[in-house]
């Protein structure tokens, strides 16, 4: 199954002003580049706030960020891996708005702390302290 | 079109009246002018300029310049009182135009005074003459029409220009010049001041909104404060690259005086420093690649390491039902298919008929319920297992792949850290040459460097404030728009502004698209001209301008090599570029280039001598050449296509030039 034509992420309308503008336009941020879509930031963010386990409702105005259909076949099996992960069921490839509401409850809070990864005012690299939070899952799969 | 003639009377060092015909033959397509430095080449250009444009845009150098009399300044001080005359006649086939500018000056060339100027516009029509004259210096509406009919003032620069400035289009930074040319030949004025009349229209249609929420009016201020800021920063923008430019001039005559310098280990010290700048420019563009392409390959790989988890779950989920060691198995016994097919043929396997309402029937409708869901989940979960099976693996490789790429990165860092070391060191070693005149030109050029770092950093700041505040006016536009299609009252002015904006949008994807596509036709001429133009064509392989209007050029391995190009293939590439322009500008007018073989020394001026005939053929050419251009050889090289020759002869006493014909050749 690929997401429906119609089927739109959404953030809330601030994050979509300051995190993911700033990480995306600010000449700080490791992700300013052209070629670098906000589908690429709303993944990590999702990604991240999964791998934390942080998850958080959409509050206030909701943005349309994009549409789900542009996601790419990897892509969608990762959405769909985490809201099956979430529930431990299979059945969930079912529900479309179910696993796209998931994806963007772990991005609304994993949009924070990749922010603070960025711009936090912590020294080096940003992309090394981001790496650094998967250190674990990293030297796992060396073995 | 051609030019027939040019009168000049009294103009900077043309003292007294001089006539010139140029070469028409279309044959003999080439005037060649020889002059040393000084005699008046550059002004030769500069009149044609200032008859038909009214400015000398080759003498926008120094102050002193500017403020030097435009007659002549032996003649001013022998009669008090000068006129000072430009008259050009232009055709086809024939003189068909006509222009001329007068200008009376009076006093001493320290203290002059300008008194009357007038101009006059002349065109043919049938076999008699029409004329527009005014006393007016201001209303030369008429004159300006004519003038722009034949070549208007906005791409001139790429029919007349300065052969030893050419190159500046492809250094590095100078990107919005190779833009604002492009933007100039696409002749888009038009689709300009529809903007800007639209732009202004929304303004007042916005001020026209009364009585509305509070909420309107807190987002169209937000709006306002945005587009002022905006368009501050942009009259910003573009004042820092006037900078970037100037400087980056002013370092190049540095980098000029001291590559001609008397002594060879000065010489020597700027020719290692022009090669490093090179390299390093190529290096900068690699490590530019590199980290994106570390970028991208995080911002690829790092979402499946953090969802590394739930993939696993995934495909282990999927490999247990697919095992059948957890239930419904996948895919499912019996399918949804089979079982519709069985309904829709009212008859089982087993010969029995389904009629509506049997308990058979009712039995298969019961079984296809339970296994509809199941069905429709197997073939996308039998998919997914072997795509996330991929995705794990590939997923395994991320660190190492990271781990090379870093290295690569720290390897070319660490060799940009060298290169730059060795400039401080050639700079130091210029400026402990105890010579004055070195010292100060090196710490002149630190400077200019400084400014052209400080402009290029503080251009890129602002370009990023003004892509936010873009974005945050799209937003709030939205916003605005929303609110008040709340409030009947406002539909009308919601409507012309709708208006306003859709038109303004059409606008601008058709300026990006008209744009685009002239990128493309002078890229394409660009290819063309160079390929023409070159003597070694087996060396390179393309010619583009990028998206971001950067130029590069690939050689016979695939490689960029525009850092890396002799001087002269950088001339032959420039030369290609402003032949692009002008013929993709669509106007048929000559081309006057001065110092065209300017920076070129030794075999590839006689090379590029042989390539210039095939230089734009059609078109009627005029050079403005030193002797040290115009050699024996690089003459031999274009005699076929040279119809007239002068000499420009100075008269140092009487700051006077003299244009004398060479009939026989000079």
């Amino acid at each position: 199954m690929v997401f429906s034509p119609e089927a739109i992420i959404h953030v809330e309308k601030n994050k979509r002003e300051k995190e993911y503008e700033e990480i995306h336009n600010s000449p700080r941020s490791p992700f300013k580049d052209k070629d670098i879509l906000f589908k690429d930031i709303f993944l990590i963010a999702m990604t991240l706030g999964y791998h934390k386990n942080v998850r958080a409702s959409l509050k206030g105005t909701p943005h349309d960020l994009f549409r789900a259909s542009t996601f790419n076949p990897e892509e969608e099996w990762l959405i769909k891996s985490v809201a099956i992960a979430e529930k431990e069921n299979l059945e969930m490839l079912l529900e479309e708005k179910e696993l796209l509401k998931t994806a963007e409850e772990y991005a609304n809070a994993g949009i924070l702390i990749l922010y603070d990864l960025i711009f936090g005012g912590a020294p080096g690299d940003p992309l090394k302290r981001i790496e650094s939070y998967v250190k674990d899952i990293l030297s796992e799969m060396q073995k | 079109m051609k030019i027939y003639k040019i009168e000049i009377e009294n103009y900077r060092q043309y003292r007294g009246k001089h006539t010139v015909e140029l070469s028409t033959d279309d044959a003999h397509n080439l005037t060649i002018f020889l002059g040393a430095m000084g005699a008046g080449k550059t002004n030769l250009l500069n009149a044609i300029n200032w008859c038909l444009y009214g400015d000398e845009p080759s003498l926008e150098k120094t102050e002193s310049e500017l403020q030097q009399c435009i007659a002549n300044e032996k003649e001013l001080e022998d009669k008090g009182r000068v006129v000072v005359r430009v008259g050009i006649w232009m055709g086809i086939d024939q003189p068909e135009y006509f222009f001329e500018k007068t200008i009376c000056i009076s006093g001493s060339p320290a203290h002059h005074e300008e008194r009357e100027k007038t101009w006059r516009a002349a065109y043919l029509e049938g076999s008699s003459w029409r004329t527009s004259s005014g006393l007016d210096w201001r209303d030369t509406t008429q004159f300006n029409n004519l003038v722009s009919d034949i070549l208007p003032e906005g791409i001139r620069s790429f029919f007349f220009f300065d052969g030893e400035r050419l190159d500046e289009f492809f250094r590095k930074g100078m990107e919005h010049e190779v833009r604002d040319a492009i933007i100039k030949v696409c002749q888009i004025e038009l689709l300009d001041r529809c903007t800007n009349h639209l732009t202004s229209k929304s303004k007042e249609v916005r001020k026209g909104i009364k009585g509305v929420s509070p909420e309107i009016k807190r987002i169209d201020e937000e709006i306002k404060t945005l587009t002022s800021s905006k368009e501050g920063l942009e009259k910003e923008i573009e004042d820092l690259n006037k900078r970037i430019t100037e400087a980056t001039k002013n370092k190049d005559d540095v980098n000029e005086k001291l590559r001609k310098w008397t002594t060879t280990d000065v010489q020597e010290l700027q020719r290692e420093r022009d090669e490093l700048e090179i390299e390093i420019e190529k290096l900068n563009k690699e490590i530019k690649n590199k980290e994106k392409e570390i970028r991208h390959h995080f911002a690829s790989g790092v979402i499946f390491i953090f969802g590394f988890d739930a993939l696993k779950n995934t495909h282990e989920m999927i490999d247990r039902r697919i095992k059948g060691v957890e239930q419904p198995p996948i895919p499912p016994d019996i399918k949804d298919k089979f079982l519709n097919d069985l309904l829709s043929r009212h008859r089982c396997i087993c010969t029995t008929e389904l009629r509506e309402g049997s308990p058979q029937r009712e039995a298969i409708e019961k079984l296809l319920k339970s296994v509809g869901s199941l069905s429709q989940i197997s073939d996308d979960a039998t998919e997914g297992y072997y795509k996330i099976a991929n995705i794990l693996e590939k997923s395994k490789k991320f660190k190492s792949e990271r781990d090379k790429l870093e290295k690569e990165y720290q390897e070319m860092s660490k060799e940009r850290v060298k290169k730059d070391q060795r400039l401080k060191e050639i700079s130091e070693r210029l400026k402990g040459i105890p010579i004055d005149e070195i010292q100060n030109l090196e710490s002149l050029r630190d400077d200019f460097e400084d400014k052209i770092r400080e402009c290029i950093a503080d251009r890129a700041q602002k370009d990023l404030i003004v892509s936010t505040i873009k974005e945050k006016i799209k937003i709030k536009n939205v916003e605005f728009r929303k609110e008040i299609k709340k409030d009947e009252k406002q539909k009308k002015l919601r409507l012309k502004l709708e208006l306003c904006e859709n038109s303004l949008e059409t606008l601008k994807e058709i300026k990006e698209k008209v744009v685009g596509e002239i990128r493309e036709k002078v890229e394409q001429k660009f290819e063309e001209y160079f390929f023409n133009m070159h003597w070694k064509r087996g060396a390179f392989r393309d010619v583009k301008i990028s998206d971001e209007y950067g130029t590069s050029v690939i050689n016979n391995l695939g490689s960029e090599c525009l850092g890396s190009i002799s001087a002269g293939e950088r001339q032959t590439l420039a030369l290609s570029f402003m032949a692009a322009l002008s013929s993709v500008s669509g106007f048929d007018a000559p081309i006057i280039i001065d110092t065209p073989l300017g920076r070129i020394s030794g075999v590839p001026k006689e090379k590029i001598a042989a390539s210039l005939p095939k230089y734009l053929e059609n078109s009627q050419l005029t050079f403005l050449m030193t002797d040290q251009e115009f050699t024996p050889a690089v003459r031999d090289n274009m005699k076929e296509r040279i119809g007239k020759e002068f000499e420009l002869q100075y008269d140092e006493e009487e700051i006077t030039t003299g244009i004398i014909e060479m009939k026989g050749g000079i």
